[in-house]
């Protein structure tokens, strides 16, 4: 018994979980996903530095340059410039760290609004599940646009108002999944061996349930990113989103909407950005869930 | 023992010498190791051993149900009434299982097919192995479904799983599995154990349904009981090879293998009062993490020097009682 | 393995202390008395009404005694495992009442229901699902102790390091997580973290039958050993029979809800009296080859417990069934001193 540490000498692994981990080790890390998001979120914290102009002052002698690369195009700006004469790339740049922090916020607090109205329906159960559950149910019934118009009219356009609208729009995702999870996890043995160590309620959903869905709470965030992004955008690009002049990417897209034939860039580029981010974060998101999922996790 | 069925001289099964490996990360897994042994018609053989020990793969190999890659039946014969099973291809080895070679499974809850109801379950059977009539592949489900005591088979023919029993659906499975009286009968046990009256019921069925076609009947199972209760021969596996082999009585009354020994000085007696029973300790070794020698040796309390060098090769004991190991050297 | 569970007999062999045999009778440590648990089978969402019940545990009596062990045998859905939650304090009593040292625990204050938690843990069949898999050893083994006792860091340690050398593993092994050990090795870490507030009874619903045959004698040996040495009691609920005749001073049969049998193990096992008992043994596999068993097999199935037979909830599957079994209940007969049968035919 001595010398038996558990996985070494631990019994023959069954033949379907070798195929299953050969296959795993074919799986690769998204090395272009994961850059792009890398430079995604180094834009966001350092614009102020890396941009190479005020995103928001122009220079009117140098209005609708076409990117560099483009006849008449300048190495001064390399993606161009928009019709008040701003650097386009400097805006995408400023664009991300809105974004950024329209991310953060809204799944901090979608996050935690989700996460426990999720705990707590799930593991008490009875009148509190219902009542959350059906109100998840009528919040994923109503368009989220439609509502968050609705709530920018009533309440005025800020950073903040935007972010606990984008929360709303999230928790409920959160809340059902974390559900589902707790659920399980609630009928794990060692759960109810905590009861019989006399461990309290907050103790078990803290120390036995919350490890648990951690997991598919940074499963769900990930994904979630590429949709907080495209509200936001959706709402800039309505006019609804943070207000300008901050250059979101969503009002980016929507400034250069009549000028595509004259200069495409304005609207492209942004819009390009969204696309790279938002793609970026799911494939990632796809490979984190393989990676994290508990049963494929074993195998490792 | 219980069985009277006459065992004729020739074996209906014989498999010799057969190796399965699978390659992983670790190297080549050895999970079947040069297994040998045969099965006449109205026989039971039980394949004793723990998780691990190989005798799941045994069984898909003798179905060649084996995953290619990472696995492949490296070397062996399996003679099926003379037949070497390895040399078909896999549309005539399609044809053989299910026809000759069929395998039960001890759950009855997953193995039928909820969707479709019980009489086409049969009659799919009956459709895939035999070129007959519509009209009388109906008669015939209907027969086999008698054949395993299900009351009021033709009302029955139109139920669903879910409407039937956990004993009544073990018939079922029972019934799928010879109808086409296959010669050889593979029952594999779930780890999960049934209830004891449910598991009685079980084991009376496939005595009778081998009795009525004299079918050669092989038990896959870690449990000496019910290897003591069917079986007329034994075959005692750990990593990957048969260690010792012979009929029911030989095993039990004169274990030749310490592994064989051990393992049955540690089952608690319905019979006795044992005052302590016998704990082998440790655990079985991972395959891919063989010691040299003999791998019982790093449990075994008689083991010697030579052990630990030399894989022991099989001596006879008796006349059809063999053992691997180096104390009968 | 590093235990006392060596290969030779210890001194003492338990089975010389088998009920009957000994002077002193032991003390009687927990009681059940006519215990009910009736699961409400219910309709609608919101606004539900209840259409039924599931009789899942419908009057239990039995005692446990300190230093013994309790054997509760029955088939899948008869309400063993209703029982060990009720003992346990995870599901609430229907009716009928637990007597701890003579209290009622339902009746007694929070102070000593908080001790009565302390003094009664529990060993589950599935090693896999029974250790949080995101816990150190360690720290698994140490939570009880956390959340009852206030003891030093430094004494938790120490009493961790004891509690896995007691059950045959090493003191590093509290470094790793769960899945790092094999079926049997985790079992010994349940039992470590179940033996760690030194309770008194210890409930071990299908301890071995998750394990492997060869290791299912090194638990059953360890959980012996264990008992001689912190004269703890077991409710032990298996249905393997054999393994209850190994394990057990006492043996409770149950069928749908209810006792049918209730004797010391030896007297159950050479004088099975109740006709269910009789099909079970008669049912269970032999040891031998050559032992003869009584054909005695059970025809159907066991019925729901949300409709049990009226008179002797046997009476549709009994074979000596007479008249009046299915029109009134059996009272309990005590047919040889500590030997309880329900059945008319006593
Ligand atoms: N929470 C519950 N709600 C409704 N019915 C339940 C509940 N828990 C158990 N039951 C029912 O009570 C009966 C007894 O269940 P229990 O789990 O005690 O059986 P058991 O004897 O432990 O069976 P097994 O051997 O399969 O573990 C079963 O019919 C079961 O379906
Ligand atoms: S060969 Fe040696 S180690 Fe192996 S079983 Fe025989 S005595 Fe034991
Ligand atoms: S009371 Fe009647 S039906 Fe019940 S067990 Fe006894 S003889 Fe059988
Ligand atoms: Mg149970």
């Amino acid at each position: 018994m001595a010398e038996a540490t558990g996985r070494l000498t631990a019994a023959p692994i069954p033949v379907p979980v070798r195929i299953a981990r050969r296959a795993w080790r074919l799986r690769r890390l998204p090395l272009i996903p994961i850059f792009v998001l890398i430079i995604f979120v180094i834009s966001g914290l350092g614009a102020n530095w890396i941009a190479p102009h005020n995103p928001e002052r122009g220079d009117i002698r140098a209005r609708n340059v076409p990117p560099a690369w483009m006849e008449g195009g300048s190495t001064k700006y390399l993606l161009g410039s928009d019709h008040l004469g701003r650097d386009v790339l400097s805006r995408v740049i400023f664009g991300a760290r809105i974004s950024l922090a329209v991310v953060v916020v809204t799944l901090a607090l979608g996050g935690i609004v989700g996460v426990s109205a999720g705990l707590v329906a799930g593991f008490y159960g009875g009148w509190r599940d219902e009542v959350i559950m059906r109100i998840v149910d009528i919040k994923l019934a109503i368009p989220t646009i439609l509502l968050a118009l609705v709530l920018i009219l009533a309440l005025g356009q800020s950073f903040l108002i935007i972010v606990v609208i984008l929360a709303i729009a999230v928790w409920p995702r959160f809340a059902r999944n974390i559900r589902g999870e707790v659920l399980q996890l609630k009928t794990m043995d060692y759960v109810a061996l905590a009861k019989v160590a006399g461990a309290s309620t907050p103790r078990i959903l803290i120390m036995h349930i919350l490890p648990g869905v951690v997991n598919t709470l940074i499963i769900l965030a990930t994904l979630e990113v590429g949709i907080v992004i495209l509200l936001e955008s959706t709402l800039s690009f309505l006019g609804a989103g943070v207000p300008p002049p901050t250059p979101a990417w969503g009002s980016m897209v929507a400034d250069g909407r009549d000028r595509l034939a004259v200069a495409w860039w304005i609207s492209t580029m942004p819009g390009l950005a969204i696309m790279a981010v938002v793609l970026s974060m799911n494939l990632f998101g796809d490979w984190l869930r393989d990676k994290l999922d508990p049963r494929l996790r074993q195998l490792e | 023992m219980i069985n009277g069925t006459q065992a004729t001289d020739q074996p209906i099964l014989e498999v010799k010498d057969l190796r399965t490996y699978f390659q992983t990360r670790w190297g080549t897994v050895k999970a079947v190791d040069g297994v040998s042994f045969d099965l006449h018609r109205g026989e039971t053989l039980g394949l004793v051993g723990e998780s691990g020990s190989g005798k799941s793969v045994t069984m898909l190999s003798l179905m060649q149900l084996i995953p290619i890659p990472p696995g492949r039946i490296v070397s062996g014969e399996i003679l099926l009434d003379g037949e070497n099973l390895l040399e078909l291809t896999e549309d005539q080895m399609s044809k053989v299982r299910g026809s000759q070679i069929a395998l039960i499974i001890q759950d009855p809850m997953t193995s039928l097919n909820p969707v479709f109801s019980i009489g086409n379950q049969v009659m799919e059977a009956i459709k895939i192995h035999q070129d007959i009539p519509r009209k009388s592949v109906w008669e015939k489900a209907l027969d086999v479904l008698r054949k395993v005591n299900i009351p009021a088979a033709e009302t029955r023919m139109r139920d669903y799983p879910h409407q039937m029993s956990g004993g009544m659906r073990q018939r079922v499975v029972g019934a799928i599995s010879i109808s086409c009286q296959p010669s050889v009968l593979i029952a594999d046990e779930p780890t999960t154990s049934l209830d004891v009256t449910i598991q009685a019921q079980y084991l009376k069925l496939l005595k009778e349904l081998q009795r009525e076609s004299n079918l050669g009947l092989i038990f896959i199972t870690h449990d000496f009981g019910i290897v003591a209760k069917m079986c007329d021969k034994v075959a005692v596996m750990y990593a990957g090879k048969i260690v010792e082999q012979g009929t029911v009585r030989d095993i039990f009354n004169h274990p030749s293998h310490p592994y064989t020994e051990a393992l049955l000085a540690s089952v608690p007696k319905l019979e006795e009062d044992v005052d302590r029973l016998y704990s082998i300790e440790g655990q079985p070794p991972a395959l891919h993490d063989l010691p040299p020698g003999c791998p019982f040796a790093p449990r075994c309390p008689y083991v010697m020097e030579q052990c630990r060098e030399e894989y022991p090769p099989v001596f006879q004991v008796d006349e059809a009682h063999s053992a691997a190991c180096w104390r009968l050297a | 393995m590093t235990t006392s569970a060596g290969q030779t007999p210890p001194s003492s062999s338990p089975s010389s202390e088998r009920p009957g045999q000994n002077g002193s009778e032991p003390t009687v440590l927990l009681e059940a008395r006519d215990l009910k648990k009736w699961f409400p089978v219910t309709k609608g969402v919101l606004i539900s009404r209840t259409t039924g019940w599931i009789k899942a545990v419908d009057g239990l009596s039995f005692q446990i005694r300190t230093g013994e062990t309790l054997g509760i045998v029955g088939e899948s859905g008869c309400g063993k495992s209703t029982t060990a939650k009720m003992l346990l304090m995870l599901e609430e009593p229907t009716e009928g009442s637990i007597l701890y040292q003579g209290q009622d625990i339902h009746l007694s204050g929070p102070e000593q229901r908080r001790e009565y938690r302390k003094s009664v843990q529990a060993v589950f069949q599935d090693p896999w699902s029974s250790l949080n898999p995101r816990m150190r050893v360690k720290d698994l083994i140490a939570e009880p102790m956390v959340i009852n006792w206030s003891l030093p860091r430094q004494e938790i340690r120490e009493r961790v390091e004891k509690l896995l050398s007691d059950v045959g593993l090493m003191a590093y092994h509290g470094n790793l997580y769960p899945h790092e050990f094999s079926g049997g090795q985790r079992q010994r870490l349940a039992i470590a973290r179940a033996l760690s507030l030194n309770p008194k009874l210890i409930v071990l619903d299908e301890p071995v039958s998750a394990l492997d045959v060869s290791i299912r004698a090194q638990i059953m040996n360890l959980l012996k050993d264990l008992q001689q040495e912190y004269n703890v009691s077991y409710l032990l609920i298996a249905h393997h029979l054999a393994t209850v005749r190994y394990m057990c001073d006492w043996v409770a049969v149950m069928y749908l809800g209810q006792i049918v049998e209730y004797a010391p193990v030896r007297e159950l096992y050479e004088n099975p009296s109740h006709p269910y008992t009789k099909a079970l043994m008669s049912a269970a596999l032999p040891s031998h080859p050559d032992i003869e068993q009584e054909e005695m097999i059970l025809t159907g199935e066991v019925p729901s417990p949300l409709n049990p037979p009226a008179g002797c909830r046997f009476h549709p599957r009994c074979p000596f069934v007479m008249d009046r079994c299915s029109v009134d209940i059996p009272v309990v007969t005590e047919i040889s001193p500590g030997h309880h049968v329900s059945c008319h035919l006593y």
